[in-house]
C-alpha cells in the first residue's frame, strides 16, 4: 500500500495532467449530450443575446453590401412579376401559391446574427424565435440556395445547424432527372458539398444543377443548391460521389428565409400515430405471450 | 500557493477569456484565421509558481472559452497539453541546466522569446486543429498549414502584448 502511495506521490503532476486531459476529451466527445442538457439551454440564450448585441454593433459596416444584395433580389422578383402580368391572372395565383409542385409554403424573413464556416460543426443563430413564428425543424433558404435547418428555439432567438455541418443530411436531386441522393458535407471546403447515393448508371456531367427534392418537407421542391464540379465512384457503395459547388457563399449570409410548410401539420401526426400503434400492438402481443406462457406453466 | 497574486491571475484569466471571445474571435483575418491571444497566460505564467495550480487554471481557462464557444472541451484539452509540455520547450531554448525556481522571462533574448512564443502557439494550434478534425487523411497537410499560419498570426499578437506589458508579466 505504501508503495502505491509513493508511486502516486511521485507521479502526481503527470496524473493530474492526464486526468485533466481525459476530462477535456470527455467533454469534447460528449458534446451533443452536453448540448441537450438544461444547463446548456441557459448558455444558449446567453450566447444568443451576446451574439445579437455583437451583430448590432458590427452591423453598420456591412449595410451597404446588404442593400446591394437586396436590390439585386428585388430586381429579380420584379422581373418575374412583370413576366407573369403578361399572362392571365390565373397563372399568377398559381405561381404565388407555388401549387405547381402541389406544396404550400410560407416564408418568414429573418437575419443571421452569428455564423461560422471554420469548424467541423457549424451553427447559425437567427434574430427571431418562437414569437417570430420560427419553429424547430424548419428549413432555411436564401436567394441563392439552402442554408440550414432550425434545431433549437426560445422566445427571441433560434439556432440552426448550417449545411456546413458534419451531421447535415439533405435530400437533393439532379435537375431534370428523377434520381435523388443525400447531400452532406465532408468538412474540408466551405464551398463544396458532396452528393451520394446516385446510381453509377445515371449519366452526369460537370455543370449540371443540383436542386432540392421536396421529399423531407423542409424545403420546397426545386430550389437550386449548386452545380456539379467533379465526381468519382465511391469504392464502398459503387455509387457516384459527386462534388457540388454551392451557389451560395456561406461566409456571406445575412438575410435568410425560414420555410414554413403549411401542410406539415397535416403530414406529421400520421407518422407517430402509426409508430405508436405498432409499438402498442407489439406490447399487447408480448404481454399476451407472457400471459400464455404463465398459463402454460 | 494561495496568495494575493492568485486572485490577480484568476482576474487575468477572466479578462483574457472575454477579450478572446468578444474581440479576437471577431478578427476573421482572410475570413479564416483568428489569433488565439488568450494562450499568452499559459506562455508567460511564472515558472517558480505552483505547477498543480498552473495545470488546473489552464484547464479552467480553456474550458471557460469552450463554454462560450460551444466547442465541448477542445480548447481545454489543447491548453492542458500545451501547459504540461511547456517546461520542455523552455529547456530546449534555455539549455538543460536551467533552474525553474529562479528562472525569469527577462533571461530570454528577443530571438529566444519569439521562438518560444511561436513554438507554444504552433503546438497549441496543431493540437486544437487536429483534435477537431479527428481524421488522418490527405487533408492532414492542409490542416497543419492552417495551424502554422494561425500560429504565426498568434505569435505577432502575443509578442506585441508581451513587450507592451513586460514589466507586469514578469511575476
Amino acid at each position: 500500500m505504501g508503495i502505491i502511495i509513493a508511486i502516486i506521490q511521485k507521479n502526481s503532476k503527470l496524473l493530474l495532467t492526464v486526468f485533466l486531459l481525459l476530462l477535456a476529451l470527455w467533454f469534447t466527445i460528449n458534446r451533443n449530450v452536453y448540448h441537450s442538457s438544461a444547463f446548456n439551454s441557459a448558455f444558449f440564450s446567453m450566447s444568443a443575446s451576446v451574439s445579437n448585441s455583437l451583430y448590432k454593433t458590427f452591423d453598420f459596416a456591412s449595410l451597404h453590401q446588404r442593400n446591394d444584395a437586396l436590390l439585386e433580389e428585388n430586381k429579380k422578383l420584379k422581373l418575374l412579376l412583370f413576366q407573369k402580368q403578361n399572362l392571365d391572372s390565373k397563372s399568377i395565383a398559381i405561381a404565388l401559391d407555388s401549387n405547381s409542385y402541389n406544396q404550400t409554403y410560407e416564408l418568414i424573413p429573418t437575419q443571421v446574427i452569428r455564423n461560422s464556416i471554420i469548424n467541423q460543426n457549424n451553427f447559425i443563430f437567427l434574430d427571431k424565435g418562437l414569437q417570430g413564428g420560427i419553429r424547430s425543424e424548419m428549413g432555411l433558404i436564401s436567394e441563392n440556395g439552402i442554408i440550414g435547418i432550425v434545431t433549437k428555439t426560445n422566445n427571441d432567438y433560434a439556432e440552426a445547424i448550417s449545411i456546413l455541418n458534419s451531421k447535415t443530411r439533405i435530400n437533393a436531386r439532379i435537375k431534370h432527372k428523377e434520381y435523388f441522393g443525400t447531400l452532406y458535407w465532408s468538412g474540408d471546403d466551405s464551398r463544396i458539398m458532396n452528393l451520394s447515393d446516385i446510381p453509377k448508371f445515371v449519366s452526369i456531367s460537370i455543370g449540371d444543377t443540383i436542386e432540392t427534392d421536396g421529399k423531407a418537407n423542409r424545403f420546397p421542391e426545386g430550389i437550386s443548391v449548386g452545380r456539379i464540379s467533379g465526381y468519382n465512384i465511391d469504392k464502398k457503395t459503387g455509387n457516384w460521389d459527386i462534388f457540388v459547388e454551392l451557389f451560395q457563399d456561406m461566409s456571406k449570409i445575412n438575410n435568410v428565409y425560414a420555410v414554413k410548410n403549411l401542410k406539415r401539420t397535416i403530414i406529421q401526426p400520421i407518422i407517430p400515430k402509426e409508430v405508436e400503434e405498432t409499438t402498442a400492438a407489439d406490447k399487447k402481443t408480448t404481454s399476451s405471450d407472457k400471459t400464455t406462457k404463465s398459463n402454460s406453466r | 500557493m494561495f496568495d494575493r497574486k492568485l486572485i490577480l491571475h484568476i482576474l487575468l484569466i477572466v479578462v483574457l477569456v472575454f477579450a478572446q471571445f468578444f474581440v479576437f474571435n471577431q478578427f476573421n483575418i482572410a475570413d479564416t484565421y483568428n489569433p488565439f491571444v488568450f494562450i499568452i497566460w499559459i506562455i508567460f505564467y511564472p515558472t517558480y509558481r505552483n505547477e498543480y495550480l498552473f495545470f488546473i487554471l489552464s484547464f479552467v481557462l480553456g474550458f471557460s472559452l469552450d463554454l462560450l464557444m460551444g466547442t465541448g472541451g477542445l480548447n481545454a484539452f489543447s491548453c492542458v497539453l500545451t501547459a504540461s509540455l511547456r517546461k520542455y520547450f523552455i529547456k530546449m531554448l534555455q539549455g538543460a541546466q536551467s533552474d525553474f525556481t529562479t528562472f525569469s522571462w527577462q533571461e530570454f533574448n528577443f530571438f529566444q522569446t519569439i521562438s518560444y512564443v511561436f513554438i507554444m502557439a504552433f503546438f497549441f494550434n496543431f493540437v486544437l486543429v487536429h483534435l477537431e478534425y479527428f481524421k488522418l487523411n490527405s487533408h492532414f497537410f492542409y490542416k497543419t498549414l492552417f495551424a502554422l499560419i494561425n500560429s504565426l498570426i498568434t505569435t505577432i499578437f502575443v509578442v506585441i502584448l508581451y513587450y507592451l506589458f513586460q514589466h507586469k508579466i514578469s511575476d
